[in-house]
């Protein structure tokens, strides 16, 4: 599992996707049959098990930390399994991580009084990224990161995976202004700003995305938050979005996806504050319609 | 009689030692300094005297010229030294190269400044040295249960790896230029990469330091002046500034904030390295036990989970909000 669980995490942050299908080829040559073409079907999503409940891993957690200890630490990674697999303290050491065949076979055999000893064991027995990457694989939520680029002219490896039709990329860069932020743990002054970007629609400001912004970046942030802060709503604060003053911001995102039940109809998937962008007028950031064209012509 | 909360005090400047008339790694100039180590949240130019390891004081030296200090006070490691009414010692840290603990004596009583610092093994300084004390003054910028840092080593295999799987690219690593460029440097080394390493111009002005100081970092390069050509299949540690220069490179980027999925994505490099010069968790928690204090004082931020974590071991716990440290780190990885 621990190496099926360091390709997944490479490919969430390789994003040339050469590289990607050298990295997988590199891998599935070698790993021996089963796990192989089990992998192979993982990537290709094709082979999906039955999915565990996370409240069960949960209740295995809280049996090995302490309450307060996993809120913090839940607060600051901001995703239940990751926490548990970064704050999981294995009791023993075994031999050897289960092999996915293994893991796969029990899950489809073990009966539900059975599974939790087993999960425990297998938890004891990865590494963290393992542990990742299993609790995600059980839990029917692991994310295969394909190429966010059309790659029709590069060679495909034994991978299935690169000779799917290319997903429309829909990726890039956008100035877009601050309309809220909150901090993603209240009690910790140090914590990310989970803010909430806007684009103009007319004459006002469609939410369309948001993301953690953290270090310096934040510090800039905090001041503007500060002077002009316009509403609270419990801890989010609202800030001064108009034709005159606002924050400007280069967001990148992986995608544009369509929301028709949100405000905007669109919302940026995968967003990322880039940096501030320094004397820029609020009417330099990006608007609805080009975004919206930006989807439909991908 | 003297309580060992009374010995320091936080001061707009930073702490403060009233027996001994001086601070330690002060943010502001003052007339006597004690400084930890070289990054530049802790040691900053403009003081009339700085008292510092050796090392550390070369390495002010070459960031902020000869003249940072108008009077260098070069301490060795386990040295009493009296300031005042005041017994200080430096003792090893393991942080970065000549980076020290302050051990502060007054009146019987022992307070001891951790600076930053780190128990995993670096072959680039001496190992930190738990010393017992009254009152503790640990940093925790790693204070947060899901903070275990992996053995370095391993983090190096994955890049020598990738060298493997993508012989003709470069590899472009962004790690601070003091302590983590050198610590992994060394820690190829020790993998047997002896191939040439080329570094941008901080880093090899560090790098000399040290070489001068006792430690080999083999055949060191600048980036700056080679050929994009000779850069194919090397290894380059730095800023990653580089990158225009190089053909088709594959970047890393080495630090302990890398051990979450949202932050190894958010570094926007090909292959993320968990490795860091300060405590993982275990570490500091693990440090806090053994030097048994009757007070812990919590700098860096993330303390609320270590607070936590004594307070429930019968050890009173408070923070310490120094503002200022921590930036140097934060800001290598924008």
């Amino acid at each position: 599992m621990n190496r099926f669980a360091s390709l997944i995490a490479r490919l969430e942050t390789v994003n040339d996707a050469g590289t990607k299908a050298l990295i997988v080829a590199d891998y599935l040559s070698e790993t021996p049959e089963p796990d192989r073409s089990l992998a192979q079907k993982i990537l290709d999503r094709s082979l999906k098990p039955r999915p565990v409940r996370i409240a069960l891993i949960r209740g295995l957690a809280d049996a090995r930390i302490d309450a307060e200890l996993f809120a913090l630490a839940e607060a600051y990674v901001g995703d239940v399994g990751e926490t548990i697999a970064l704050t999981w303290v294995p009791n023993r050491r075994a031999n050897r991580d289960p092999a996915l065949s293994e893991i796969i076979e029990a899950l489809s055999t073990l009966g539900r009084s059975e599974l939790p000893k087993r999960i425990e064991s297998w938890l004891d027995a990865c590494d963290e990224t393992g542990r990742w990457a299993l609790i995600k694989l059980i839990t029917g939520t692991l994310r295969v990161e394909r190429s966010a680029a059309d790659n029709k002219e590069q060679p495909s490896p034994q991978s299935e995976l690169f000779q799917r039709p290319p997903k429309k990329d829909t990726s890039g860069s956008i100035p877009a202004i601050l309309l809220y932020a909150e901090r993603t743990n209240p009690r910790a002054t140090t914590s990310p700003l989970r803010c909430t970007f806007g684009v103009w629609d007319g004459d006002k400001l469609a939410p369309i995305g948001h993301c953690n912004v953290e270090g310096g970046d934040a510090e800039r942030l905090e001041s503007f938050i500060a002077e002009h802060t316009t509403a609270r709503f419990g801890p989010v604060r609202q800030v001064r979005h108009d034709r005159d003053v606002a924050f400007v911001a280069e967001l990148a995102f992986t995608a544009i996806a369509e929301t028709p039940r949100r405000k905007a109809g669109i919302t940026l998937r995968g967003a990322r504050f880039t940096k501030p962008i320094d004397n820029a007028s609020p009417s330099d950031a990006a608007s609805l319609t080009a975004l919206a064209s930006r989807l439909h012509s991908a | 009689m003297t309580r060992a909360q009374d010995i320091l005090r936080l001061t707009p400047a930073g702490l403060y030692c009233e027996a001994g008339d001086f601070y330690i790694d002060p943010l502001r100039k003052v007339s006597r300094a004690v400084v930890t180590h070289g990054h530049s949240d802790h040691a900053r130019p403009g003081h009339d005297a700085v008292l510092a390891t050796k090392e550390t004081l070369a390495v002010m030296a070459a960031r902020y010229g000869d003249t940072f200090t108008a009077a260098q006070q070069p301490a060795r490691l386990g040295e009493t030294i009296a300031l005042g009414d005041a017994n200080i010692m430096l003792k090893p840290a393991g942080h970065v190269v000549g980076s020290a603990q302050v051990v502060v004596e007054v009146g019987g009583k022992r307070v001891v400044v951790s600076g930053d610092y780190k128990r995993a093994r670096d072959p680039t300084c001496p190992p930190f040295e738990p010393v017992p004390c009254d009152l503790f003054i640990t940093e925790a910028t790693f204070g947060l249960p899901l903070f275990r840092h992996p053995p370095a080593g391993d983090e190096v295999a994955k890049l020598l790896h990738s060298l493997r799987l993508f012989p003709d690219r470069p590899h472009i690593i962004g790690a601070y230029s003091l302590g983590k460029a050198q610590r992994f440097i060394a820690l190829l080394r020790e993998a047997a990469y002896s191939a040439p390493i080329y570094v941008d111009a901080a880093t090899a002005k560090l790098c000399a330091i040290y070489e001068s100081h006792g430690v080999p970092l083999g055949d060191i390069r600048p980036a700056a002046s080679q050929s994009a050509n000779t850069l194919n299949g090397a290894i380059i540690v730095g800023k990653a500034e580089f990158q225009n220069g190089t053909n088709d490179p594959v970047t890393a980027y080495a630090s302990g904030w890398m051990r979450t999925r949202k932050r190894a994505r958010a570094a926007n490099v090909d292959l993320p390295l968990i490795i860091s010069d300060h405590a993982d968790w275990h570490e500091l928690t693990a440090t806090i036990a053994e030097v048994v204090p009757g007070e812990l004082w919590i700098t860096h931020g993330a303390e609320a989970a270590l607070i936590h974590w004594a307070t429930t071991r019968g050890i009173r716990a408070r923070p310490l909000s120094i503002a200022g440290y921590g930036d140097e780190e934060e800001g290598a990885q924008q």
